[in-house]
């Protein structure tokens, strides 16, 4: 047996320790064109509409920087995008678009108003989840523009349909049967400000290089990376200079990075909604008396303040948020009243159940809170899924639940409690008033402005009077970005159907 | 006295002060565990020692509620996993019949890997406390069921079971006069490392977020730290970091020393004992 | 031989079938949904899907399907070798598992490796010569470190590599969207970036398993000294370390073989704490994520494969004994 000396190892060892720092230095080195933004973004699966993960606003975004769609929105509203003009006809049936002659697809073809009519054609069969198109009828060209055909009039077509469905070209899909199963060419071409150039599924990263020859100018950030950081390793990762952009929802990161020179923070409009579901068919929950008992003995204050550590935004009762545009200010609010709890309560004990992940803070402050005007809270964590099933089959009391997607179009309002909407804030929407569906149906239906902001502010007063949902408070989100590169943009009503994240495209294509 | 046992009479007396400590929290805790009374995330004072975590709760109050949680699982654990595993063992060495397949039903055990399948048992029927207790409980039965059908082997082919049986003696009579006895001497091991397997992994767990979400627990603490991204740019982290820590390894190294001190006590063979690190 | 042989194999052949079944249904007793599309950490938002959007989705990933047609399905597919479509990530998920597997493996084998070598080396030192101060010392040390749970050792070294000295990264498998360059130099150069991201995942791993490998060697050469041929070769003078490496190591191969062996299957476990903590693109990580997400085929055939591995090592180890000890076969 040849035996190696102790030399040799020591050797050997401290080659080897000398390598890996070479090999450091180079990884370093080769990470530095101009104008590269890091964004810590979460892994979202193959950025096109049939494969872009469910889960989490960070599919949609990716989906928008590669593709286009009809309209979009930028901080004071919704502007002409790939549909330079539309006009909707007077019984709300049918909109036609003129299409922008300039846009183009990734490899070069021009993107015809085929493209768009197919585009939602496609779409019957094959929905993108992130905005279900089946109200529109039909999609058919006629001439240089197309006219889109719905079931019934829509009120938040324009935001929440044409402002996410992406457009997608007709040369690759037309053939293709089983999108979510497709793993051939041009399966991520859009018409967007960026292509992708590099997608690492293991490590969740992603590498946007600029699209040179986009239709409404080169994109100033020339190269987009997405990368999946784990939250412990957020801020170390921030101040170690591999990130540019990174989200919190803690106000201390101003505190910890304020001696930082490179990083700046913004406050996003407060758009996170943390509420509770109440099954208004279980008793005691049945009574409204005992629903408002434990608004009014809730502090929601000191909760936000305790939890976000940055000043408390308590939320409406009417669950539009506040710095929104279809926030009802004049609604019944209940403002912490433990004496007028214990009125409404008159002397009653109760025993309710709050179903809540297990990672919430927020039910540990709730219990003293509620045994002080005689209820009793008991906790049962579960895990996500589970806590989504309980909901879902309407078995539980109370339901702890914190989501995005109220600060844009109001229509959710009317989805949540006709049970149409069957995702994660949905779920245990429990609520029948005659009243409330007749309001939700006309509103969804009316285009007159005035007409439809009456009906939404009347919703409102009936979610604030019956509290099917008790909104606790909202948060914002803490952008840690290098102002040098970056500059973050506040979406109106947050980005598409209310995403209060930064990196609109507009903010990325900016001179 | 020598080093090795000292060391096993303190982790005996450090035991029984978890236990006592368990017992009597109400008296030794300063305050409500769950309160939230003092400013969040303050570093020690007078009136909390060990300064408060992200809600105002103070730490040292949750420290010694969290001994409960632990010293409950590890104690409840290493009964039931005891008692089934010698039941199973007993009868397979015993009843030729069965040892087939209850022998097959402890590999099936033992091949299964631990914390994955965990992980989807507790998600399955909800991480309580109670149902923690029989995961760990079911998965560390199988290695200890071996080692007492072996001895029962061994000691079946023994000359005196041999002449109390050719005296007369019944099945039964045999099995309490001689084989219980033989397999009352591994026990004290197991039990103790069967106590450590459950500390461990109720820790881990808790610290994957699973923990038994009704009570409070240190690898839960941990769990709540660490889910902070903004943990160690916190002045405060020492405080919320390392007292769920020492407690823990305190507790395990006292069952380490206490069955280290059990071994050198029966001295002879059973070396195989120690193969089983994680699973005993 | 030929006996033995086929009841091992009958046996193994049982606990496969049980481990297929157990993976078919243990996911579908999970509460919740995979096209709840959670993600499992708590994330904000999710997709406004209708409930006729929604059973498509049912409908295209045979959710609805009757249990015992799914059943089918899924044996039929095994047998071809598929293990199913990912409905959380939309990718095939033999794909998924064949991308991971090689990290896992190799986070596993190296700290399995290096645990066994250095464990065995300080064992034999220790057991050499029992109950003085250097066996008495090293098992005390063994014992303590075996004490400390992986999770806890595994945030050590991240606060203390990556984060205090920043001499290590803080997360991933490699550094991403890097030139290396072509070639061996390109091939050398991506194979440093991951053994310099590994360091620490595998250096938990070392540390959490090497006590176990100690105690039982030390256990093993110390139940050796006594042993007649020891005690001829010291007192004819034979070198001691020869006399370790040569002949006492050969002696005790068998047991370090089986305990290698066996723990495999702990050391899964704690791959899976170090995945995490780490953010080691592997099986472990993949595994966590699925079940946040309630994504059933890549459940199952992790599953599958976790316990197959764990099955075929067990046999393989039985196998040995078959044919290095007689004397175990009666006991089967």
């Amino acid at each position: 047996m040849h035996h190696v000396t102790r030399r040799q190892v020591i050797a050997g060892l401290a080659g080897g320790a000398i390598a890996l720092q070479f090999a450091r230095a180079d990884a370093r080195k080769a990470q530095q064109p101009i104008a590269l933004l890091r964004y810590a973004g979460p892994d979202s699966g193959v950025p096109n509409p049939f494969q872009v993960s469910p889960a989490g606003p960070g599919g949609p975004i990716l989906v928008s920087l590669l593709y286009d769609t009809l309209t979009w929105k930028d901080e004071s509203g919704i502007i002409p995008w790939l549909a330079s003009e539309w006009s909707i006809s007077d019984d709300g049936l049918t909109y036609t678009f003129q299409i922008e002659p300039g846009a183009a697809w990734h490899d070069g073809a021009p993107l015809t108003v085929e493209d768009v009519a197919f585009s939602f054609t496609y779409y019957s069969r094959h929905p993108y989840v992130w905005a279900p198109s089946d109200v529109v009828q039909s999609a058919v060209v006629e001439g240089e523009s197309v006219r889109i055909m719905l079931k019934q009039p829509y009120a938040a077509f324009i935001e929440d349909i044409s402002g996410i469905v992406p457009i997608i070209p007709r040369h690759v899909w037309e053939s293709v049967d089983d999108p979510i199963a497709y793993t051939g060419t041009g399966r991520v071409m859009g018409s967007g400000p960026y292509v992708l150039a590099e997608y690492n599924a293991t490590e969740g990263a992603y590498r946007l290089i600029a699209n040179e020859s986009y239709w409404r100018g080169t994109p100033r950030i020339t190269e987009f990376r997405q990368l999946t950081v784990p939250p412990e390793a957020l801020i170390q990762s921030t101040l170690q200079g591999e990130i540019d952009l990174a989200s919190s929802p803690d106000a201390s990161v101003a505190d910890i990075l304020a001696d930082d020179e490179r990083l700046a923070i913004h406050e996003s409009v407060p758009l996170s909604i943390v509420r509770l579901a109440v099954n208004t068919t279980r008793p005691p929950l049945d009574r409204p008396a005992v629903r408002q008992a434990i608004a009014y003995a809730l502090d929601r204050q000191f909760i936000a303040e305790s939890i976000t550590r940055g000043p408390a935004i308590v939320g409406s009762a009417g669950v539009v948020p506040p710095e929104t545009p279809w926030f009802n200010p004049d609604l019944r609010q209940y403002a912490y009243d433990p004496d007028r709890a214990r009125e409404l309560l008159a002397g009653e004990r109760l025993t309710i159940n709050l179903v809540a992940d297990a990672r919430a803070r927020d039910p540990d402050l709730m219990i003293p809170m509620l045994e002080e005007v005689g209820i009793t809270l008991n906790v049962q964590r579960v895990d996500s899924p589970t806590r989504i099933q309980l909901l879902r089959d309407g078995d539980f009391q109370l339901g702890f639940v914190t989501h995005i997607g109220v600060g844009g179009d109001p229509d959710y309002l009317r989805r949540w409690y006709t049970g149409e909407e069957s995702n994660a804030f949905a779920q245990g929407s429990i609520f029948s008033n005659e009243e409330y569906t007749r309001l939700g149906e006309a509103q969804a239906a009316s285009l007159d402005a005035t007409e439809r902001s009456d009906l939404i502010f009347r919703m409102q007063e009936i979610l604030a009077e019956e509290l099917p949902t008790i909104v606790l408070y909202h948060r914002r989100f803490y952008w840690i970005h290098d102002p040098t590169l970056f500059t973050p943009m506040e979406t109106w009503g947050g980005l598409m159907n209310g995403i209060p994240f930064p990196h609109n495209k507009l903010a990325l294509i900016a001179t | 006295m020598t080093r090795r046992s000292l060391l096993s009479w303190l982790g005996l007396a450090l035991l029984v002060g978890f236990a006592g400590v368990a017992i009597l929290a109400p008296v030794f805790a300063p305050y409500d565990p769950l309160l939230a009374l003092a400013p969040p995330l303050s570093t020690p004072s007078r009136g909390h020692l060990l300064g408060t975590n992200d809600l105002g709760q103070d730490i040292l109050s949750q420290v010694i509620y969290g001994t409960r949680s632990s010293v409950v699982v590890a104690a409840s654990v290493t009964v039931i996993s005891a008692v089934v595993s010698w039941l199973v063992g007993l009868t397979a060495g015993f009843v030729r019949r069965l040892e087939g397949l209850l022998m097959g039903v402890t590999d099936l055990f033992l091949a299964l890997p631990d914390l994955p399948l965990i992980l989807l048992v507790l998600t399955l029927v909800s991480a309580t406390r109670t149902n923690v207790i029989l995961v760990l409980a079911l998965l560390s039965w199988p290695a200890f069921a071996r080692v007492v059908r072996s001895v029962v082997i061994g000691a079946r082919a023994s000359p005196y079971v041999e002449a109390s049986r050719a005296l007369g003696g019944s099945t039964a009579h045999v099995m309490m006069r001689h084989l219980l006895p033989a397999t009352l001497v591994v026990l004290p091991t197991k039990l103790v490392l069967t106590m450590r397997y459950a500390v461990f992994a109720e820790a881990t767990l808790a610290f994957l977020g699973l923990a038994a979400g009704d009570s409070i627990g240190w690898g839960a603490m941990l769990n709540l730290a660490f889910r902070d991204p903004l943990l160690f740019s916190r002045p405060v982290w020492p405080w919320l970091v390392l007292p769920p820590v020492l407690a823990i390894a305190a507790l395990i190294l006292a069952t380490v020393w206490v069955a280290s001190g059990l071994t050198n006590l029966r001295h002879s063979g059973r070396r195989a004992n120690t193969n089983r690190q994680h699973k005993p | 031989m030929v006996q033995n042989l086929l009841r091992l194999l009958s046996r193994y052949l049982a606990l496969v079938v049980s481990v297929v079944l157990v993976n078919f249904f243990l996911p579908r007793m999970l509460p919740g949904d995979p096209l709840d599309f959670s993600a499992g950490d708590g994330t904000e938002a999710a997709v406004p899907l209708t409930a006729s959007a929604r059973a498509n989705l049912e409908n295209y990933y045979h959710l609805d399907d009757p249990t015992l047609t799914q059943l089918r399905t899924y044996l039929s597919e095994l047998l071809r070798g598929d293990l199913g479509f990912s409905i959380s990530r939309s990718a095939p998920v033999r794909d998924l598992i064949l991308d991971r597997l090689p990290w896992t493996l190799s986070l596993l084998l190296v700290s399995l490796v290096l645990s066994a070598i250095i464990g065995t080396t300080f064992g034999v030192v220790a057991g050499w010569r029992p109950g003085r101060r250097s066996d008495r010392f090293l098992t005390s040390a063994s014992g303590m470190l075996a004490a400390i749970p992986e999770f806890l050792i595994a945030i050590g070294l991240l606060l203390g590599g990556a984060v205090g000295l920043a001499w290590f990264p803080l997360f991933g498998g490699e550094s991403v969207f890097v030139e290396s360059g072509a070639g061996l130099s390109g091939v050398m150069h991506r194979g440093l970036d991951i053994a310099w991201h590994l360091t620490l995942p595998a250096a938990t791993l070392v540390i959490a398993g090497v006590s176990a490998f100690v105690l039982v060697t030390r256990d093993a050469i110390a139940s050796l000294q006594h042993e007649p041929w020891l005690v001829a070769a010291r007192a004819k003078g034979l070198d001691e370390r020869r006399v370790a490496t040569r002949h006492a190591l050969r002696k005790i191969a068998p047991l370090l073989i089986t305990f290698f062996g066996l723990r495999l299957g702990s050391v899964l476990g704690g791959a899976l704490v170090v995945e995490r903590v780490f953010s080691i693109p592997g099986l472990g990580l993949l595994g966590f994520q699925a079940i946040g997400a309630r994504d059933y085929p890549v459940l199952q055939a992790l599953f599958l494969v976790s316990g197959l591995g764990v099955l075929g090592v067990a046999f393989l180890v039985e196998l040995s004994y078959l044919r290095f000890d007689p004397t175990r076969r009666t006991r089967q």
